[in-house]
């Protein structure tokens, strides 16, 4: 049974090496995911490429993406950017909710704009 | 019908991952303390999403291209040109956070007992974002079969 009065507490810590460059990875990865899309609609060999070797865009879109990430995940472990950028609780909070916010907005933005601009 | 059944699995794997990232969001919400079952809770949302993720794709490759272009020579082509292609994409952020949402969880133990929150703000900020995308997907969904139903009452 763990137990602790929060409210006595005191001392501040921050999340662990990997959840931290994980969350960092994650606020790329959303950009990243965004790029890709624009790019692969903007450079249609890209697309072409993705498609001929992977079977279908998506997937490839899908294992790029993965590796992309893998390798920010291991530059920024290898870097300990969590420790230089001192990621906190309230910043990861930040990057997680950044993140999503500006993946989504940047894929539909896209998205709307291809569509009404042609 | 048996063509269906992956269509009907991959709905239902995501809002089982959905219903238990808002269990997880409401325990750490409500719980200061860290928890064996939340830990439990966040891999079972990591399954569900990746399930969806590889039915939903299976769907999206095999038997998508007949919808897409029932809705693309509809009045309606809009709905794959923007929720469609967006939908397929906005499934990546979800994966990548039920990924971080068990590192989350397994943080607060460390934690604990040294921290006033034990980092279960990010634990919510997580299982929040899964929880408000997954929703949003589940209306895309919808709306994408909307339009295929519209599309062959036109037809």
């Amino acid at each position: 049974m763990i137990s602790a009065d929060p409210g006595k507490l005191e001392v501040k810590t921050k999340p662990d090496a990997l959840l931290a460059n994980g969350i960092l990875a994650f606020y790329a990865g959303a950009f990243l995911n965004a790029f890709l899309v624009i790019a692969k609609e903007m450079v249609p060999p890209l697309k072409q490429a993705l498609a001929s070797t992977f079977g279908h865009h998506w997937v490839g879109h899908g294992v790029v993406l993965l590796l992309l990430v893998g390798v920010v995940l291991g530059v920024a472990s290898t870097l300990k950017l969590h420790e230089r950028l001192g990621v906190g609780d309230g910043c990861a909070r930040r990057y997680v909710v950044t993140g999503t916010v500006a993946g989504v907005l940047m894929l539909v933005g896209f998205y709307v704009v291809d569509v009404l601009v042609g | 019908m048996i063509n269906s059944i992956p269509l009907l699995l991959h709905v239902s794997f995501g809002v089982v991952g959905i219903l238990i990232a808002l269990v997880v969001f409401a325990e750490s919400w409500f719980s200061p303390t860290p928890s064996r079952r939340k830990v439990l809770l966040s891999s079972g949302v990591c399954v569900c999403m990746a399930g969806a993720l590889i039915l939903g794709g299976w769907w999206y490759i095999v038997h998508y291209p007949e919808g897409k272009a029932l809705i693309l020579s509809s009045e309606n082509a809009w709905v794959h040109q923007i929720v469609m292609e967006s939908k397929e994409h906005i499934m990546f952020l979800i994966v990548m956070l039920s990924l971080l949402l068990p590192l989350a969880c397994r943080d607060e133990f460390r934690r604990f007992g040294t921290s006033r929150d034990s980092g279960r703000g990010i634990t919510m900020a997580i299982s929040g974002a899964i929880v408000l995308l997954g929703m949003m997907m589940e209306g895309m969904g919808g709306l994408i079969s909307l339009a295929v139903r519209l599309a062959l009452q036109e037809g």
